[in-house]
């Protein structure tokens, strides 16, 4: 039997206020067959219970869970480990960020250098 | 409300107040939206992103002679509510209500068609398990929330999101409101009701392999019953057949059992042999889904299983390009071989030269708060309705039936609880019970030090998995309850690791996992009573499914701060069953009487 592979998760952590809080790294076991979800879940269950994401149906049907996967926007349950290298998760961009990769949907963001004329 | 404002960080008034936002809750508040109430909607996630509805993975059920005519699918003009009602009595293995199920035939085509007058796209109509006819018009669950949504959301209304209701508020003896949090705040609110609807969904998380999304820890049952109210059919929890094991990404994925739907797919055991021909050689593998079930784990407990402790499903007796084709046919959902947003071929081993190993997933509750036609509780200005509800399924529910029971129910229950909160002066709700339940809730995040709710969750899930899980008997029953006690007594002092209040998933956990113990203590209590098998209850130390003696309802109840369990007889409209003792899966049909 080979050593389970693990893989090095670079999570953009944002804290309570929804600043930006720096990049933690997690050594993290994988699985065959693991989805971006399944780390999440692990790193949450068994090295730091502190990391927030929205996950619901966990079967790639409520949508819930996309975020930034190594730069692209993608399902963390519908998106497969990368067979090599790390993995960099960022919040979605298109909302503000409440805490590390919860978002909220209420408030998208403004496009920059642009404010509302009224309210 | 001065007294209340000091407790509670917000106080919401309203006239009905729903919790949960999916296909039953939504449904129930277009109702009270019409009847000119003031209606607030809350859900622990976020709305058309969370809950069982969006999973469902496309049929709902309507009398297929209806949906030809109404929705000029191809379906059977031979049927009728009359057929559809034979069919839900009977695979309820003659315990549901059928006063309830009259209402359900009858009333379902009226609501699938308002689904798609209000946009729902449909793709056919499918004979799924359970149906004489193809009954199962194909509506993604995504498709039915696009639509209760938009309906929803073009009257007033208020929407609560990431919310948990953590108590409902009772004075007097009736519901008043109910107490929650803010996810995304630790905000805690008290919402201040004339009536309220339950319409939370299954508690189908305490189990390990589930095809049911995060929030659904039984929460309105745990709390349904804390509030004095009768709890029915607890002992029949769903468990779906053939949902993949592994890989560890489609966990709880069905879609091997929907292949038996579509395709002849084989389900073999360890030595290559079609087990199902013990079980019910007729219809074999499409026979129903709690025999399949109760079959793959039996199955598997006699060491006939493969290594994660499944039965193989197999389409490798069918040509290679037969298989391949398929996926262009394969209703929404399912086509080329993706699953949701899944691209199956990414994580599935090829079906045209393996087979895949898949066991049972808990998936729907047959039982739960008990309803009349109404949707009333025995409790005053609780109304609830949907999978939280017991009565209408029985022992078995057969597939795509939940949906529509989403739409029927929360129809009436929105009707029925407008007109109730019509009558009533606004909840008044005690602030000494809400500090206390405030109080009560925090201290796992005030606590210094403590076991984290993470282990004992996982604990209880491999303890109902293993003790009250697919087939029972009194001695595993019996130390499942002794380690839900352990559990409990542990959860007295467990504290989060962490104290955020943005978002803390450990904290969320603390929140449930009472709802998860008392949830599975119910279920445990029921199986226990019930000394005999039927449906989705399947007793090892008594196989047979016994209709001299147990044609009855198990009823859950607290009294006096303990959990009380009896049974009441069965409510017969049209079809009286036979008598008699049968082996499992073998009681005859019964007889049209009216």
């Amino acid at each position: 039997m080979s050593e389970p592979r693990t893989i090095k998760v670079n999570l953009q952590r944002f804290d309570q206020g929804g600043a930006a809080s720096g990049v933690q790294s997690y050594e993290v076991p994988v699985e065959p067959g693991s989805s971006v979800m399944n780390l999440l879940t692990y790193i949450y269950e068994n090295l730091d219970p502190s990391i927030s994401y929205y996950i619901s149906c966990r079967i790639g049907k409520c949508l819930g869970c996309d975020m930034g996967i190594n730069g692209t926007v993608d399902y963390a349950c519908t998106t497969p480990v990368p067979t090599e290298g790390e993995l960099t998760i960022t919040p979605l961009p298109e909302y503000v960020t409440v805490k590390d990769l919860a978002i909220d949907r209420d408030r998208p963001k403004r496009p920059a250098g642009k404010r509302p004329v009224i309210g | 409300m001065s007294d209340l404002s000091e407790v509670a960080d917000r106080v919401v008034e309203t006239d009905v107040l729903i919790v949960g936002s999916e296909g039953t809750g939504a449904r129930a508040a277009i109702e009270v939206q019409k009847a000119g109430l003031d209606v607030t909607v809350v859900t622990k996630g976020v709305m058309a992103k969370s809950g069982a509805t969006l999973t469902a993975d496309g049929d709902i059920d309507m009398d297929s002679a209806s949906a030809t005519r109404l929705l000029g699918v191809k379906g059977d003009l031979r049927d009728s509510p009359r057929i559809f009602f034979e069919d839900m009595v009977r695979e309820s293995k003659y315990i549901s209500n059928q006063e309830l199920v009259d209402i359900h035939v009858n009333e379902a085509p009226e609501r699938v068609a308002e689904l798609v007058e209000w946009g729902a796209k449909i793709d056919g109509i499918v004979l799924a398990m359970g149906h004489t006819y193809p009954r199962g018009v194909w509506m993604p669950g995504v498709e039915i929330m696009k639509a209760l949504e938009g309906r929803m959301k073009q009257a007033p209304h208020t929407l609560i999101e990431n919310f948990m209701v953590v108590e409902l508020l009772e004075r007097d003896g009736r519901i008043v409101g109910a107490a929650g949090f803010k996810l995304d705040t630790s905000e805690f609110w008290v919402i201040a009701a004339k009536t309220v609807i339950m319409a939370t969904g299954g508690g189908l998380r305490p189990y390990p392999h589930t095809t049911a999304p995060e929030e659904l820890t039984g929460d309105g049952q745990a709390m349904a019953y804390r509030a004095g109210v009768e709890m029915i059919d607890m002992e029949f929890p769903m468990f779906l057949p053939y949902c993949l094991l592994a890989p560890i990404a489609l966990d709880g994925v069905d879609f091997p059992m929907l292949l038996t739907y579509f395709l002849d797919a084989h389900a073999l055991n360890r030595n290559g042999e079609r087990y199902m021909s013990k079980w019910d050689p007729k219809r074999m593998e499409k026979s129903t889904r709690d025999i399949n079930s109760i079959a793959q784990a039996v199955e598997a407990l006699e060491g006939r299983g493969g290594p994660k402790g499944g039965t193989y499903l197999s389409l490798t007796h069918l040509p290679a390009n037969l298989i391949e084709d398929s996926g262009r046919w394969l209703p929404t959902g399912m086509d080329d071989w993706h699953y949701g947003e899944f691209d199956l071929k990414k994580f599935l081993p090829d079906l045209q030269r393996v087979a895949v190993e898949c066991g049972p997933a808990s998936h729907y509750q047959n039982g739960g708060i008990r309803i009349n036609a109404r949707c009333e509780t025995n409790v005053d200005g609780l109304f609830a309705a949907g999978e939280g509800t017991g009565s209408l399924m029985g022992a078995n529910r057969i597939s795509g039936n939940a949906v529509t029971q989403t739409q029927v129910w929360g129809f009436h229950a929105g009707i029925n609880a407008a007109a109730h909160a019509k009558e009533q002066a606004p909840g008044d709700p005690d602030p000494d019970d809400v500090r206390a339940i405030h109080d009560r809730c925090l201290a796992p995040l005030r606590r210094e030090s403590g076991p984290s709710p993470i282990g004992m969750r996982q604990r209880l899930q491999q303890l109902a998995g293993d003790k009250i899980g697919v087939v029972r008997d009194q001695a595993g029953l019996e130390e499942g309850l002794a380690g839900l006690d352990e559990i409990e007594e542990e959860m007295a002092g467990m504290a989060t690791q962490h104290k955020g209040t943005v978002y803390n998933r450990e904290w969320l956990e603390a929140l449930q996992l009472p709802n998860l113990i008392l949830y599975m203590r119910m279920v445990a209590n029921a199986a226990m009573m019930r000394t005999e098998s039927r449906g989705a209850h399947y007793r090892l130390d008594h196989p047979k499914s016994d209709n001299t003696d147990w044609l009855k309802n198990v009823v859950v109840v607290r009294e006096n701060g303990k959990m009380a369990v009896s049974t009441a007889p069965v409510t017969i409209k049209h079809v009286e069953p036979a008598a008699g003792v049968f082996d499992y899966g073998c009681i005859p049909d019964g007889k049209w009487i009216t």
